[in-house]
């Protein structure tokens, strides 16, 4: 879309080394992971209400503040304090379920997307008037910060580690979902709602109970986010919400294995592009767009995703 | 027969009222303190971007996220193209401006040309983003427009060359006067309820309550769809135009989601698909707005000291909007809209009092 | 029935594979001008599927829609329509919030010739445009009785007028062949035999061919001259309606469901 000025350090990337290579690589997978941690919450409401919940990315937010707080105010070890923010965020989605999405289940599409932005506008402009714009810094866990060697490469703490956690609570969830009746049921009312009721399955809190998996998920993304990028601020969801929605595209929305490789696709695409051309650095969050626009053009049902088809 | 002489007698009421409008300009300008006359302005800048938004929101159902960002494009392009050339030097002192946006400036006359070309740039960004989205069902358009904000911000900031980058463009001439702003707006309300009155509208409405059955009657999905969201941008586009020959300075931060915000809250407030809607509210929202600006100061009531809490404005808006959808889906005006014939049989109802 | 008259439609081969499930199994049929044809079976029969496919909305996974000598099965709906093709719906699909005329005219936007920028700036040209289409969208709900309700918002009829305005609607496309779908749903008897012979007045009136798919067998014997028979996506009868009556496949199929 738009052309750089060549910067002072192009020249140096085409000679990416093997070593550089596999860091980026590893750095592109753990922070895929966690755009596919994201992207779960956004596939799993739009597979069941054909929403785009909007206010995700705002628990995403959320789930580090709570994270913060917790660690700060009852000196908790962090990974207590990231189950507990998980249990506050899945409030939080199904009080916004049960407040704002449910009354316009039968409404038009736009009233219930409008709705959408409204509150994920309303937790922002709360979260800027209650802590304020200035970021603050997130005390990252001891476990992030070690530095691993691995064949002679050198691997930080979260590179290593928020992939292996996504990862376990990824097969959790393929688990539930899978494996479980509540998870059955989850995919049956994804498929046919009212079939669903009818066969006596209380599809309101089969719902919820949607919304609560999905942001407890997020708060779990958002924390390991702030291990990542200790720098926390209320607007700081936006664009790795976005980003994990086109990675549900992507994967084919309404389909959660697909999220997961959507996530994966999209922030290795993030980390290695810009490795490969440094001087397009100021572009990075441009390609996860045209990547975006290239899938709708080519193939807009995502790689796992079915042609969708209306009842006629 | 008759029809036909409605229709002349609609044009000279609307003649009348353009009439109307101006000795409102012309007494503005002279009464008004400018403080007045700069949110009238702003007012008019929202009818034009609101009115356009209606039209792909409100009258065609696709749900677009893109108001802010065609703004942008529009409001940069009008900046690129009338900032002076002695300007432009002082301005772009990191790197120079591009060719050939360097050696050239419009003169004050061109105003109008610069305008148009900021909506030209707009709309044609609307088709890049139109094609790929428009021809599915579902909500691609929204995630892909919500998106493009943000790349265009990112443009703005990293294409120095052309936007000056993150200290922005200042020092364009103000051209932007309330001749202009209260001008687009009647013609924009003008020409968006002819063509919503027209068939293509009717098309546009069929495809808002039924995408399925519009087609099955002929109605070609894609090129409507394209039609509107492509006339939203070039109104978005000219409506940016003027924002920021208003306020002379264009920058990346000028033009956020919030700006999109505002204009959702308005055509929501106003009731989605009324035209009438969109134009009160926008004016009422940009007067709301200043009033609310002062809610946000710090205040002094009685013995009460109550601190400023910036900010808060938002926190309202966005809970008003939520408030809105779950109560009071219809707005303010629901899908009415004004029309002459209406007026007239309200002020004869008025005087001959029966009925 | 005029067996000697042109083939409007021949369905040769139409097969739909919905993920694994057939749900049309190589259907076919050729229809001439001027019939009167039923297309009957029981509950997911593939009925409305093979609707969807002459007027695409799906797109066969295999076989041919064959309209006029054209073949039509990948073409886009609005330009079938556009062929002279038109439908109605099952599960009505009206435009609610637009009144009785507007609906109507919605059908003439296909064939407009004017541009939008002579209806944005609303030039005498297309105002005068505007007029005729708003009359010949008058004069035909006169022709189907609901000239009456012609301002009121098409959600607000009685369930029988927005069956007949969703007919009417089809009608003002100036369709060759018409695609009814249970146009008698949810009607009770008197509105059901109203219908059966509007059905007729129409095809006399507007000179179209018409394939109807119907449960209410009073309404297909009753007006039909042939009668198709589905099963599980596969034709298992074809005939006059007193054959079909007599048939014992169709017999079986209709177990416990015939009335």
């Amino acid at each position: 879309m738009g052309r750089v000025k060549p910067g002072p350090s192009s020249d140096k990337g085409y000679n990416m080394t093997l070593v550089t290579f596999f860091q980026q690589l590893l750095n592109g997978v753990s922070l895929g992971s966690l755009y596919s941690l994201l992207a779960i919450g956004y596939t799993l409401v739009y597979g069941i209400l054909g929403l785009i919940n909007f206010a995700h990315s705002d628990v995403f937010m959320l789930g580090t503040y709570f994270t913060f707080f917790v660690i700060g105010i009852f000196v908790l070890p962090w990974w207590l304090s990231v189950v507990i923010a998980m249990g506050l965020c899945a409030l939080v989605g199904m009080t916004i379920e049960r407040v704002a999405y449910r009354p316009l289940r039968s409404a038009p599409r736009i009233s219930a997307l409008i709705t959408a932005v409204g509150v994920s506008f309303f937790i922002q402009n709360l979260g800027l008037v209650t802590v304020g714009a200035r970021p603050k810094g997130f005390p990252r866990p001891e476990l992030m910060e070690n530095v691993y060697s691995l064949f002679g490469i050198r691997i930080q703490g979260v590179v290593v580690w928020v992939p292996i956690i996504s990862g376990v609570i990824l097969l959790f969830l393929l688990y539930i979902i899978y494996r479980t009746k509540t998870g059955m049921a989850m995919r049956a009312v994804a498929k046919d709602m009212e079939a669903t009721r009818l066969m006596g399955v209380n599809v309101d809190r089969i719902i919820l109970y949607t919304f609560a998996l999905g942001s407890a998920i997020a708060a779990a993304g958002g924390a390991m986010w702030a291990a990542r990028y200790p720098q926390i601020n209320p607007l700081m969801g936006i664009f790795p919400g976005w980003k994990a929605f086109t990675a549900a595209v992507v994967g084919g929305i309404g389909n959660v294995v697909g999220a997961m490789i959507g996530g994966m696709i999209i922030g290795i695409a993030e980390i290695m592009i810009p490795a490969a051309f440094p001087g397009l650095t100021g572009y990075r969050d441009a390609f996860v767009f045209a990547i975006l626009i290239g899938f709708l053009l080519i193939k807009p049902s995502g790689i796992l995703g079915e042609a969708q088809k209306e009842k006629v | 027969m008759e029809r036909k002489n409605t229709t002349r007698r609609d044009m000279i009421l609307t003649g009348m009222l353009l009439v109307l409008l101006m000795i409102g300009v012309a007494l503005a300008n002279r009464y008004l303190s400018s403080y007045l006359v700069r949110v009238l302005n702003t007012a008019c800048i929202y009818v034009v971007a609101a009115v356009g938004y209606n039209l792909i929101n409100g009258i065609t159902g696709q749900f677009s996220l893109g108001p802010n960002g065609f703004m942008a494009i529009g409001g940069y392009t009008v900046a690129i193209l009338m900032l002076p050339l002695a300007e432009k030097e002082a301005v772009y002192f990191i790197y120079p401006l591009m060719w050939p946006f360097n050696s050239f400036s419009f003169p004050p006359s061109m105003f109008v040309v610069a305008l148009f070309a900021g909506g030209v740039m707009a709309a044609l960004a609307a088709l890049v983003i139109g094609i790929p989205t428009l021809r599915l069902r579902g909500d691609y358009l929204a995630i892909a427009t919500f998106g493009f904000g943000e790349i265009i911000f990112i443009i703005a900031n990293n294409w120095i060359s052309l936007t000056n980058g993150a200290l922005g463009i200042k020092g364009i001439p103000q051209y932007t006067n309330l001749w202009w702003t209260a001008g687009l707006a009647f013609a924009t309300v003008y020409f968006v309820k002819s063509l919503v009155n027209s068939s293509y509208g009717r098309a546009m409405k069929a495809i808002r309550e039924n995408e399925v059955a519009a087609a099955a009657m002929g109605v070609d999905l894609l090129r409507n769809k394209l039609l509107a969201f492509v006339l939203s941008g070039f109104l978005a586009g000219v409506a940016g135009g003027l924002f920021v020959t208003l306020i002379s300075t264009v920058s990346p931060t000028l033009f956020t989601f919030a700006m999109t915000f505002n204009l959702l809250i308005i055509i929501v407030l106003g009731g989605l698909g009324s035209i009438t809607g969109a134009t009160i509210t926008a004016v009422i929202f940009a007067f709301l707005q200043e009033i609310l600006r002062e809610v946000e100061a710090p205040m002094t009531i009685g013995p009460w000291h109550l601190p400023g809490i910036p900010g808060m404005r938002m926190v309202v808006f966005s809970a008003l909007l939520v408030a809105l959808m779950i109560f009071y889906r219809r707005g303010l005006f629901g899908r009415w809209e004004i029309s002459w014939q209406q007026v007239i049989s309200w002020l004869k109802r008025e005087r001959i009092q029966h009925e | 029935m005029n067996n000697a008259s042109n083939t409007l439609l021949s369905l040769q081969g139409l097969t739909m594979v919905f993920g694994g499930l057939v749900a049309v199994n190589d259907f076919n049929l050729d229809l001439h001008d001027g019939d009167l044809v039923g297309l009957i079976g029981p509950n997911g029969a593939g009925k409305t599927t093979v609707f969807n496919m002459i007027s695409g909305q799906y797109i066969p996974t295999k076989g041919k829609v064959i309209f006029d000598g054209q073949e039509v099965q990948r073409l886009m709906p609005n330009v079938i329509t556009g062929l002279g093709i038109a439908r109605t719906f099952q599960n009505i699909r009206l435009f609610g919030n637009l009144s009785v005329l507007d609906n109507i005219m919605v059908s003439f936007h296909g064939k407009l010739k004017a541009s939008f920028i002579a209806a944005m700036i609303g030039t005498p040209g297309y105002l005068s445009t505007e007029r005729d289409l708003r009359e010949e969208a008058y004069s035909l709900l006169e022709a189907v009785e609901l000239s009456d309700v012609a301002y009121e918002d098409a959600q607000s009829l009685p369930y029988g007028k927005q069956r007949r305005l969703e007919i009417a609607r089809a009608l003002a496309t100036h369709p060759k062949l018409l695609l009814l779908d249970e146009p008698a749903a949810g009607m009770n008897p008197y509105e059901t035999l109203h219908l059966m012979r509007f059905i007729q007045r129409i095809r006399k009136d507007f000179n179209v061919t018409i394939l109807l798919i119907e449960h209410d067998m009073k309404v297909v014997m009753g007006i039909c001259e042939r009668v198709l028979v589905m099963d599980f996506g596969i034709q298992i009868a074809d005939g006059t309606p007193d054959k079909i009556r007599n048939d014992p496949k169709v017999i079986e199929a209709y177990l416990g469901v015939d009335e």
